[in-house]
């Protein structure tokens, strides 16, 4: 796609052709205080981070000071982030984020205006074709040829990758086997179901044994089951086989379960980065700032009541029906917060549930972005 | 590289499917998937069959309509002639039309990006469409030429003019499957795709006209310098245009599947460490050049800040 042309090569020889070349000044993670409370957890992953570096973990994959303009639209402003191996990294965002525009970026599908992605050390905008050798992409939709098995599918995409001979019908028995699609190897890919045809496109993307993924919505349209097959296979790419795993998608459930940490982006510039239980804390954090912490109560009857008698409580604030719960937010301190439900007890609640309303990636997202378009 | 937890790696193959994925290793990627994908196709055979039924009903038709006995001669050039159009016509408009839809599906079903990704450089992918084609307009020859040697063999046209002619359709043949592949690589979008099927179109009339009547001129002549003093001209006048407006469709088309983006500034901003604007450069020049101070301002108005997460920890 990008012929280094002689200038560039000459801008190689100026610049450190690796993020690898230094690694005190990376961006960590989400560091920064809120309300002037310095946040206890961030600070031990930050420090977990330090020390991986200085044990010398190099990350598989680095996105420094990225920008990407589209005339007077600036897709990607900025952003940086880092992933070492074995990690998966969830990419959230709204449409229109720039999540896909980085992605393809980093798969070497488009070029920054400024700024450099590093995969295993190699710099997108010098060496994409080093790149592609170690980098693997699943587009949100990728294309599958009409007339096709699936066998001869893959067939196709390890020989377009160089494989011969033996070589190249065991890179496609290991796909087979590891996606589970032996059976329908003989299949036309056009009877293949949404969640096979993805099971497909991951071994495409898998063919070459690339050590970094970037799957872009790969779990999109597909039914329960099918999510769930995914995620096993995402999490065994991980852990398993030390491949580092960069994902985006809008089903952030699915992302709190198999991300190792995420970073969040809006109207092309990161907003948070940190591991999922940082990100989530990040909203607590935010949440207590502006008046308690979040408690949620169920009863067996009498709810409708229990919300006009929780307002007439001390220390209670914003006091909503969730699920079956009343949620609300409590500014009081632990023995305030038992004799709450002493009080509520004593007036003839019967309490089923009390307790800390547990904070999801969702409500992080919803906390930290602010729905901007661009 | 990592390994893939793989209980019976090669096992599979060995056992089922090893004829199908045995094609030779130095062939072309492409053309190996084209040939399996064209051998489970209907089309192709179906245009075979018709193509063969029609040099038939042309042979029957012209045996019943001719006085062999009394112009052996003039009913040799008239069989060569009409071969040599039916030779013609679906090289100018079924195999570029073929050929076309290759190229246009990579764009319709975005499998251009995925394929980009691979080992496979631009020019394999476009030799890779071009041998696919050829082999289609190969066994259209095979169809037809037996029926070409039966015209030689009725006598009145001499080997040299009939293989002359041959040349003439080759090279148009040819010239029409680069016209095809390329218009095929530029029709990204649907209304492009249209108008790329239309010039198609009319690039195979112009080159099936020309080609057919200079095939039949050659074998309807009967001294081979004759040949030469019309056609060689000929092929020179028309062959400059045609290769001229080629060259432009190349250019636009290579263009396309390269995924050059024209939405992209034309330089790329090296920044440093800290994020700060280290250098403006040309990105597709040769000579690198430092930009306008007030174009960097546009851009960056103030030194990026460091990074957009958090500050360095300390």
């Amino acid at each position: 796609m990008t012929d280094a042309t002689p200038d560039q090569e000459k801008m190689t020889d100026e610049v450190p052709a690796s993020a690898s070349d230094s690694t005190a000044d990376y961006p960590v993670v989400v560091t920064e205080e809120i309300n002037g409370q310095a946040p206890a957890e961030g600070e031990q992953l930050a420090a977990e981070e330090i020390a991986r570096d200085r044990a010398g973990e190099k990350p598989t994959l680095e996105i420094r000071n990225l920008h990407r303009f589209f005339g007077k639209l600036k897709a990607v402003n900025n952003v940086s982030f880092h992933t070492y191996a074995g990690q998966v990294m969830g990419f959230i965002g709204p449409n229109g984020a720039g999540k896909t525009t980085t992605m393809r970026i980093i798969a070497t599908l488009d070029l920054p205006t400024a700024g450099d992605a590093f995969v295993c050390g190699h710099s997108v905008v010098d060496d994409p074709e080093k790149v592609r050798r170690c980098l693997g992409f699943m587009p949100d939709s990728f294309g599958k040829y009409s007339n096709m098995d699936v066998v001869e599918y893959l067939d196709f995409f390890a020989r377009a990758y160089g494989f011969k001979g033996d070589e190249r019908r065991d890179a496609i028995d290991r796909v087979l086997v590891f996606t589970e699609l032996r059976k329908l190897a003989d299949k036309p890919i056009r009877t293949l179901s949404k969640g096979m045809s993805q099971r497909l496109g991951l071994g495409r993307t898998l063919i070459h044994d690339p050590q970094v993924l970037i799957l872009d919505e790969p779990a999109a349209g597909l039914d329960p089951r099918a999510r769930v097959e995914l995620r096993e296979l995402i999490h065994l790419l991980a852990t398993e086989m030390n491949k580092t795993v960069l994902i985006s998608s809008h089903i952030l459930t699915e992302l709190g379960e198999i991300c190792d940490s995420a970073a969040i982006i809006e109207a092309g510039q990161i907003l948070t980065h940190g591991t999922i239980e940082d990100l989530k804390r990040h909203r607590s954090r935010k949440t207590s700032a502006s008046g308690g912490i979040p408690l949620a109560v169920a009863v067996t009857s009498r709810s409708t009541e229990l919300r006009n008698w929780l307002l007439e409580q001390p220390f209670v604030s914003h006091v909503a029906p969730a699920a079956h719960r009343i949620v609300f937010e409590f500014a009081g301190d632990n023995t305030e917060r038992a004799n709450l439900l002493k009080r509520m007890i004593e007036n003839g609640f019967a309490v089923t549930e009390y307790a800390g309303k547990s904070e999801t990636l969702e409500d992080a997202f919803m906390s930290i972005t602010e729905g901007i378009v661009q | 590289m990592t390994p893939f937890p793989a209980d019976s790696a090669g096992e599979w193959f060995n056992l089922r499917s090893r004829a199908w994925t045995d094609f030779p290793d130095s062939w072309n990627p492409m053309l190996i998937r084209e040939i399996r994908r064209m051998l489970k196709g209907r089309a192709f055979a179906i245009t075979f069959l018709l193509l063969l039924l029609s040099c038939w009903a042309t042979s029957f038709f012209l045996v019943m309509s001719a006085d062999l006995a009394l112009d052996l001669i003039g009913a040799g050039r008239q069989f060569c002639s009409y071969f040599f159009v039916l030779l013609l016509l679906p090289n100018c408009f079924v195999v570029p039309l073929s050929m076309f839809a290759l190229a246009a599906e990579e764009h319709s079903e975005q499998t251009l990006e995925v394929l980009t990704l691979s080992t496979l450089r631009i020019g394999q992918i476009f030799s890779g469409f071009f041998w696919c084609g050829a082999l289609h307009a190969g066994i259209y020859y095979a169809a037809v030429v037996p029926f070409i040697c039966f015209s030689y063999l009725l006598r009145g046209v001499a080997l040299s003019n009939i293989l002359f002619a041959l040349v003439i359709a080759l090279l148009f043949t040819a010239y029409m499957m680069a016209c095809g592949m390329m218009l095929g690589a530029c029709s990204s979008g649907p209304i492009r795709k249209t108008f790329c099927v239309l010039v198609l179109v009319v690039m195979g009339a112009f080159a099936f006209s020309i080609s057919s009547t200079m095939a039949a001129a050659v074998v309807s002549t009967p001294s081979f310098l004759e040949v030469l003093s019309f056609a060689l001209p000929s092929l020179v006048c028309s062959g400059s245009i045609l290769v001229t407006i080629l060259l432009f469709i190349t250019g636009f088309g290579v263009g396309q599947f390269r995924l050059f983006d024209p939405l992209i500034a034309p330089y790329h901003v090296r920044l440093d460490e800290k994020g700060q604007v280290k250098r403006f450069s040309v990105r597709y020049g040769r000579i690198s050049v430092e930009l306008d101070e007030s174009l960097r301002k546009e851009y960056f108005p103030d030194p990026p800040p460091g990074t957009a997460t958090s500050p360095t920890p300390s």
